[in-house]
């Protein structure tokens, strides 16, 4: 048994057979050629044939995808004639071979790049790298490694290579396919991303694996943890097979809940959506919508204050990627500890107490007007709500609506088309509406209630001290009895009321939620099946007689052992039981 | 020949997404199409140059095209490269 440690890049742990993949590893030696011209026109041969071998792998994938934009990558330079002209330029004048004057180029370029200290430029470096290899090889008549069918069939590889070119990876037979170890390569580079998008595990920067590898050997690969186990002992594969066998159960549970809508045992819909708009993330095809678009980064991420057409072209492209699926807009939250230069917005002594979200936005008329303009132009684009944050009374509430319709006039004005008929909602994150949360869900059309500030506000600690920290849990009783007065208060004015905040995609809370008739939980992609699976598992209104011995309990610790019951009794965990 | 001056705009600078975009226009000229910036020289139609210079935001640079549809080429290229907002 040998073990390898290299760095975890793609997750998942599989047992499958060694296959040695050692193209890549190019050299030349200079020599003088009698004939410069044909020897220039190898390289033109070659990158014609290199070329016309990525347009074939490039047709069988989907636009946008990463195996496409990784080939679109390589074709960008392989396509680069400047690049080139050097090399054919030596190759003319010194009647130098046009392999050596080429790797001489690439390693130089790519050592260029490396030394940038920018991961995006060494990644491009390992691109460059790798389409020269792949030059240098066909210059020089070797033929790549066949790994376009397993040896036998049914049977699955690991593929050990010193830096895996993604048109290698793509010519394998993925069927066969089962993971990557590499030596080289960083977390960003092409066959992490090619592995994440196969969903098969890698292990990048595992010293020496190629030659510790032997083809057909066993291996057990690790892409969480970066171990690689060559001809595993008996109690290694033991273990690898308990590991699996959680890891499986999860997989296969959530990804059958992913696509279905998610409901309560008894029937109860819950719409499970997802929070957006600081990572970049695209919306999932199996969701209910967007629960939480943030709109923050537009306005920090500039140097001025974004115009309405900037902000309705984001809004819009959001909305109709949703299709008929609902997209909340929440206003901007700004002020507190995220600020925006050009707003010049004053020092405070107690931000998270200050002129933050919807009060800053009630003080700033033309820059909040312009956002509703966007939002309306863009509630032509898709179902979409619009959302006020940090409200604290009802006369804020109504102000924000009277601009919202002031805004409506203005377009109206302009004769510029809008939804006239837009659901307005309130974000529930003081506890201020909480206490008024039966005057507000009158004027309300819909709750979202936002637990990471809620429980900031209601507990009055600052999540990032470490001194009050323990207070900062939704488990609390105080937290917890907030929630479901403002669940039934929604319920009693006959508005729906979802849940924002990370306390959303708990596993262990689900139950509860569930329970107290939240009709919808919005959470990062990444927790869609899990939520889904957990809300699946829940009989809701067994649950809701059992809630107020729950929350009489004595604190936040009592009421996480009794919610840990809970999830063994309903297993809301797949492989919890 | 066509001259501009244009101070990059975008955060990204001319370099990943933007760089690819880029040398994508400036290959359906026949133009040459050069960006000077300080001593540098750049190809504008070599994505691997124009990667290996980094042009950043606030950079200023110089546009210069030369070629039969130097005209054509020249003021598109500028108004990409000063509409770029990402």
């Amino acid at each position: 048994m040998k073990v390898i440690e290299g760095r975890g890049a793609a997750p998942g742990c599989v047992r499958a057979v060694v296959r040695r993949c050692a193209d890549g590893a190019v050299s030349a030696v200079p020599r003088t050629v009698d004939d410069r011209q044909a020897e220039a026109e190898k390289l033109r041969r070659a990158r014609a044939d290199y070329a016309a071998a990525l347009s074939r792998l490039r047709v069988k994938e989907a636009d946008g995808s990463p195996a496409a934009d990784i080939l679109d990558a390589y074709r960008e330079i392989l396509d680069d004639d400047v690049f080139f002209e050097p090399v054919v330029r030596r190759t003319l004048s010194d009647g130098l071979n046009v392999d050596f004057s080429l790797l001489r180029e690439a390693r130089e370029t790519a050592g260029l790049f490396a030394q940038m200290d920018d991961p995006y430029l060494a990644a491009r470096a390992g691109d460059i790298t790798n389409v020269c290899d792949a030059l240098i090889l066909r210059i020089q008549g070797a033929v790549p490694s066949d790994l376009s069918a397993p040896a036998v069939p049914g049977e699955k590889w690991v593929v050990f290579a010193r830096d895996l070119t993604p048109d290698a990876a793509l010519r394998m037979d993925r069927s066969a396919l089962a993971g990557f170890v590499t030596e080289q390569g960083g977390l960003t580079s092409h066959t992490v991303i090619l592995a994440r998008s196969l969903g098969i595990p890698a292990v990048v920067g595992a010293p020496d694996a190629l030659e510790a590898a032997v083809d057909g050997e066993t291996v057990l690969l690790y892409g969480d943890t970066g171990r690689v186990i060559l001809d595993p002992d008996e109690a290694a594969l033991a273990a690898f097979r308990r590991d699996r066998d959680g890891a499986e159960q999860l997989q296969a549970a959530c990804d059958a809940a992913m696509i279905r809508e998610a409901a309560t045992l008894d029937g109860q819909r819950i719409h499970v959506c997802v929070n957006l708009g600081d990572s970049g993330a695209d919306l999932p095809e199996h969701c209910d919508g967007v629960g939480l678009l943030r709109t923050e980064f537009i306005y920090l991420g500039a140097d001025h204050p974004p115009t309405e057409e900037e902000q309705y072209r984001h809004y819009a492209a959001v909305a109709a990627q949703a299709g008929g699926r609902e997209v909340i807009i929440r206003t901007l939250d700004i002020g507190g500890d995220k600020q925006a230069e050009y707003l010049a917005l004053p020092r405070e002594a107690n931000p998270f107490l200050g002129c933050r979200a919807i009060r800053l936005c009630l003080d700033r008329r033309e820059l909040f007007l312009t956002q509703l303009r966007a939002v309306l132009r863009a509630g032509l684009s898709g179902n979409v709500k619009v959302m006020f944050p940090m409200i604290a009374s009802l006369k804020e509430l109504r102000e924000a609506k009277a601009l919202l319709a002031q805004a409506g006039a203005q377009l109206r004005a302009a004769g510029t088309p809008f939804r006239g008929d837009m659901p307005v909602g309130v974000m529930i994150e003081t506890p201020a509406a909480v206490q008024i949360s039966d005057a507000l869900a009158w004027e309300a059309d819909f709750f979202s209630i936002g637990t990471n500030d809620l429980i900031q506000y209601t507990m009055a600690a600052d999540r990032m001290n470490e001194r009050v920290q323990y207070l900062y849990d939704v488990c609390s009783p105080a937290v917890l009895r907030s929630i479901r007065t403002v669940a039934r208060n929604a319920a009693i004015a006959g508005i729906p009321v979802g849940m924002c905040g990370e306390a959303a995609a708990d596993p262990l809370l689900a139950p509860l939620w569930c329970a107290m008739g939240l009709n919808e939980l919005s959470v990062v992609p990444a927790q869609v099946a899990r939520t889904k699976y957990a809300v699946g598992r829940v009989d809701a209104g067994a649950l809701r007689a059992r809630l107020p011995g729950l929350l009489d309990l004595d604190g936040a610790e009592e009421i996480r052992t009794a919610l840990a019951e809970i999830q063994r009794e309903y297993q809301t965990m797949p492989g919890s039981e | 020949m066509f001259t501009a001056q244009i101070t990059v705009p975008n955060e990204t600078g001319l370099h990943a997404r933007p760089a690819s975009a880029l040398v994508r226009l400036c290959k359906q000229y026949q133009s040459s199409i050069h960006i000077r910036h300080g001593e540098l020289d750049i190809d504008a139609k070599s994505i691997v140059r124009l990667l290996a210079c980094g042009l950043s935001q606030h950079a200023r640079i110089e546009l210069v095209v030369e070629g039969e549809d130097e005209a054509e080429a020249g003021s598109a290229v500028a108004e990409f490269i000063r509409s770029l907002t990402d």
